[in-house]
């Protein structure tokens, strides 16, 4: 290829770039694709598969080839905007793409066909896969991570009646419509400018004006009375309820940015693109789609060669070509697959110059860059043509994407060999080239209507003017047939961005792949960045002639959004603290500063695990924490309990619905232990209720549960419940926490001077003022010792826990961490929700039948619970497991069985190594758990098993004297 | 994202709401317990829901939705 600037470079304007190590000069603004073809770089990339060389083959996001890499990720060259100093290289190759090493993998193409990687090393008799993954996974792919992160992008929400998609003829005619019908338009466009191929087109006109002119100025007086237009900006995704997705690129220093538009109505206005012909080596540089090198000769003023050959098989290309040739770029032949050309077009060619032959199919592109191309006549007659360049027609392709994405229905077009939407989907209905309506002043009537019906769709009265005329662009954009001749031999591709030739193709569908969702998954046509663009209707084509069916038959493949490619960073975070923001609590920061281990727990709260002095690893500090409790004093942050507080009149009523537990005769200043079930009759969650006043009590939920239980109290008391009049508060929040629990914690508090009601007796609470705040103390916890839970309002937190760790010194205090807590627990034998209660466990199962109070009339689960009385075999049953071997930690989630080679019976819940009961313990669920008690039973471990006991579940102080002290 | 009605506070986007369907009945009786714990219509057209606009009003709400077309009716 021999590309060459149509206007030479002006000084001021001239910028250096370098690419794959070459130094060029280019022009500040245009792009980066324009920039090489004017320096006549045919080969800008490696092919995915076979690394071919190849060179650009369409423009803006229709490039399939040109992946490069600037240092801020892989972008389409057609889309990277030169800059002074912009520095990029070929994605997909090594070292540079005009020389690559792994291009020796095209010499071997024949021994890749369809479906090579899964017959190989994947599918029958193939068990090659682990040893050969990593190298394949190194070599496909294309580009690298960037070093540094990627800039951020700019997200915002914007709404408006209308919104209009492309800002080509029938864009603009849309937009003017719903404009001058009072609706607040947002028009936007991909390209730099309005006019789409009004811009490549100077023969187009609309009114008396040239239709470029036009488009500029509709734009820009729309703009000035309250219409949006965002250029540089494309729609990725359409999705349901007129919400559109795209992602802006300003020009200059402006951060990129990723709008989310809702809309009353949509006009998709999205425009064709150009369909490649499928001939052998149709892929070899210099052979490029049509409309794209017009497009780099008006838009960039770059001209493609200096003697090119076009193909075509519709009328449309006929002007196109006039207008190539008209801005500067000398085409030599016009070859026709059809065999009668229209007069008047054919005349016009003659008078430009250009040779036509009609009647003859592309054969193969010679050399590389290409060179020639060799024709076929009907009679098997061979013409080769010199050239530098080949232009390719093959018919037009509406983009019929966004109408697909929220779930539009398509037909296919027997005229235009393509598919086209069907009717207004969603409120959002397409317009001109998209909806097969490609001609100008088509278009043009399309839009203007469209535009008026969506502004009567957003509730606006349509503006009676018509639409605007257009001239020019006549011809028509209908094939004479698909674009892939019968007899296509060699490597002709259909799939550039894949690798995917129309061999692989046929040889998929011999071997049965033959829907084409399934076509798409074993050839990976259609799956590459340009979404199937250029090679979707190609490959329908194929499949159609090879099962003998209709097009229309065969269907297309499901269109999903990106429609354009969008970097990761416009739709996720860089991974910063916001981007699942975690919870605290007011003393975090001083577990923190302890040098506390932190975890991520239930509920996104991040909580101390344990607090390892230096040296002391994860087992020795639970030890000592243990250790504390058990023997002289520990304090640990409660806080992400949930805490619920449930008021008025029927408090009471409410509560003894919620609950299994009956909670209207607990006294005021007590509190008890209480279940939820759900209406299954299974455990839902446990916790601490207690009552305040008579018409007051304060709920303590389990901290994974407390948003479900929130969701629950409110269903309850909004759905189930309406008679029962109460006040219903979420405080988890804004109470902290603080737990002071062991046989020195009535010292400790004493020491600190804060107060301890005398007569608070188990299961109590009682309010008290610290400090001038009021604060509720209680004697409960979750250890099994003598234990006061202070809940105070959240910011006095850090004030009381540093008083009471201080007082706490001389008694031996420390901080105690979730891992501790959960030794303490199983030693107990507490449940914890999510461990023993796992969605199938009822109360009794677990040992909890105390907490239940089934003998009133009505509460959550109660038909279920009876019903489950009459058949107590097979349930799961809550036990304690001694290992045979005391100093071995059975693994939570080993599957236990009678004995070897019986099935799985239950599961450990939870294991711990116990220092009070100078053993390792466990609890497990195990079928019909409790009448196993002191035999032995099996465990599966994933290296062999171990044996264990079936004790009770409860290794440490089982009277619970401890606790009521 | 669908916008989701809410009488209280406009249409909002669904992920400010929890949807619980045809919503969990609570059984009185020990007859038919299965069905009504179990058995839900999962309609193809017109259904009746129970939606909790948990990140707004707090408010349960019962909408109605085609679940074939998924579009809210009046
Ligand atoms: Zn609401």
């Amino acid at each position: 290829m021999s590309g060459y600037r149509l206007s030479p470079l002006v000084p001021a304007e001239t910028v250096e770039i370098e690419f794959d190590g070459l130094r060029l000069p280019a022009r500040r603004g245009e792009s980066l694709a324009a920039a090489l073809m004017a320096n006549g770089i045919s080969t800008v990339a490696r092919s995915f598969k076979y690394h071919r060389p190849r060179g650009l083959l369409g423009f803006g996001s229709w490039e399939p080839n040109a992946a490069v890499e600037t240092g801020e990720g892989t972008e389409l060259a057609t889309n990277v905007r030169v800059t002074e100093g912009l520095r990029a290289r070929a994605a997909n190759c090594w070292p540079w793409a005009r020389f690559d090493v792994k291009s020796v993998l095209g010499a071997f193409g024949a021994l890749m066909p369809a479906g090579f990687y899964y017959k190989t090393f994947r599918g029958p008799g193939g068990r090659m896969w682990p040893l050969f993954e990593p190298a394949i996974r190194r070599a496909a792919g294309i580009g690298r991570l960037p070093a540094r992160a990627a800039p951020d992008t700019v997200k915002r929400n914007a709404h408006c009646d209308v919104l209009v998609v492309g800002a080509g003829a029938a864009g603009i005619a849309a937009a003017l419509a719903a404009h001058a019908s009072g609706a607040r338009v947002f028009l936007v466009e991909e390209g730099d400018a309005p006019g789409g191929r009004l811009l490549d087109r100077s023969d187009l006109r609309v009114g008396h004006e040239v239709g470029a002119v036009w488009a500029r100025r509709s734009a820009e007086e729309m703009t000035t009375s309250g219409a949006r237009v965002l250029l540089r900006t494309a729609a990725t995704g359409r999705y349901e309820g007129g919400l559109v997705v795209a992602y802006e690129r300003p020009a200059g220093d402006r951060p990129a940015c990723l709008w989310k538009i809702r809309a009353r109505a949509i006009v998709l206005a999205t425009g064709a693109i150009e369909r490649p012909l499928v001939f052998a080596d149709n892929d070899r540089p210099g052979v490029v789609l049509l409309a794209a090198a017009l497009a780099y000769a008006a838009r960039s003023r770059v001209a493609i060669g200096r003697h090119a050959v076009a193909v075509v098989n519709n009328d449309a290309a006929y002007e196109d070509v006039m207008a190539l040739v008209r801005e500067g770029v000398h085409v030599r032949h016009l070859v026709d697959m059809r065999g009668n050309p229209d007069a008047r077009l054919a005349a016009g060619l003659s008078g430009l110059g250009v040779e036509l032959h009609a009647g003859f199919a592309p054969v193969s592109a010679m050399g590389c860059p290409v060179y020639g191309l060799r024709i076929a006549g009907a009679g098997g007659a061979y013409r080769d043509l010199a050239c530098d360049a080949v232009l390719m027609s093959g018919g037009s392709t509406p983009l019929v994407h966004l109408h697909s994405h929220a779930g539009g229905r398509l037909r296919h077009s027997e005229e235009l060999h393509a598919f086209v939407p069907v009717g207004a989907h969603d409120g959002a209905r397409s317009a001109g080239a998209c909806n097969g309506r490609a001609e100008l002043a088509a278009a043009l009537a399309d839009g203007h209507a469209a535009g008026s019906l969506a502004a009567t769709e957003a509730g606006l009265v349509a503006h009676g003017g018509g639409a605007p005329v257009g001239s020019g662009g006549t011809a028509s954009v209908h094939p004479s047939a698909g674009a892939v001749p019968e007899v296509a031999r060699g490597k002709a591709f259909v799939d550039f961005a894949a690798d995917v030739t129309v061999a692989d193709l046929r040889l998929a569908a011999r071997e049965g792949y033959d829907s084409v969702e399934l076509l798409k998954r074993y050839t990976t046509t259609g799956m590459a960045v340009d979404q199937g663009r250029i090679a979707n209707l190609s490959a329908i084509e194929i499949l159609a002639q090879a099962r003998g069916a209709a097009p229309g038959d065969v269907g297309t493949t499901t269109y999903r959004p990106p429609f354009v490619p969008l970097p990761f960073v416009a739709i996720a975070d860089a991974g910063g603290a916001l981007l699942r923001p975690s919870r605290t609590t007011t003393l975090t920061a001083w577990h923190e500063a302890a040098g506390a281990v932190m975890y991520e727990s239930g509920a996104n709260w991040r909580r101390p695990g344990y607090y390892p002095r230096s040296g002391e690893g994860l087992e020795a500090a639970v030890r000592r924490e243990c250790r504390a409790v058990r023997q002289a004093v520990g304090i640990y942050d409660s806080s992400p309990l949930g805490k619920f507080e449930i008021s008025g009149p029927d408090a009471a009523a409410f509560l003894d619905f919620v609950y299994a537990t009956r909670l209207s005769d607990l006294a005021p200043g007590r509190g008890r232990y209480a279940l939820q079930l759900h209406e299954d009759g299974r455990l839902f969650d446990d916790g601490i209720v207690f009552r305040l006043a008579p018409d007051r009590y304060f709920v303590t939920t389990t901290t994974g549960n407390a948003d479900a239980c929130h969701q629950r109290f409110e269903y309850c008391r909004q759905v189930l419940r309406q008679d029962l009049s109460i006040g219903l508060l979420n405080v988890t929040e804004q109470w902290a926490d603080i737990v002071v629990c062991g046989p020195a914690a009535r010292q400790t508090i004493a020491d600190a001077g804060l107060p301890m009601p005398e007569r608070l007796a188990f299961l109590g609470m009682a309010t008290c003022r610290i400090a001038e705040r009021g604060v509720r103390v209680a004697r409960a916890g979750f250890t099994g010792e003598l234990s006061f839970e202070y809940f105070v309002p959240a910011n006095a937190a850090p004030e009381i826990w540093t008083r009471l760790l201080e007082a706490g010194r001389r008694h031996g205090i420390e901080p105690v961490g979730s891992e501790a807590n959960h030794v303490l627990r199983i030693e107990k034998g507490f449940i914890s929700v999510g461990h023993e209660a796992d969605g199938i466990c009822g109360p009794d199962d677990l040992g909890l039948s105390f907490a239940v109070h089934a003998d009133r009339p009505d509460f959550v689960g109660r038909q279920a619970l009876l019903r489950d009385r009459s058949s107590p075999h097979g349930r799961p049953q809550l036990v304690g497991l001694f290992a045979r071997d005391p100093g071995f930690v059975l693994p939570e989630g080993a599957a236990v069985l009678r004995t070897t080679g019986d099935r799985t019976r239950g599961y450990v819940t939870a294991s711990c190594h116990s220092e009070a009961a100078g053993r390792s313990v466990a609890l497990a669920l195990i079928e019909d758990g409790r009448s196993l008690s002191g035999q032995d039973v099996t465990l599966a471990l994933a290296d062999g098993t171990a044996g264990a006991r079936v004790v009770a579940p409860v290794f440490y102080d089982p009277r619970g004297e401890r606790q009521r002290g | 994202m669908r916008l989701v009605p809410c009488p209280h506070c406009g249409p909002r986007e669904a992920g400010e709401f929890v949807c619980l369907g045809e919503g969990s009945t609570h059984p009185v009786h020990a007859d038919g317990l299965a069905d009504a714990l179990y058995t839900r219509t999962n309609a193809k057209g017109p259904a009746e829901e129970l939606w909790w606009h948990k990140f707004g009003c707090r408010r349960w709400l019962r909408l109605r939705r085609n679940s074939a077309s998924n579009e809210f009716l009046p």
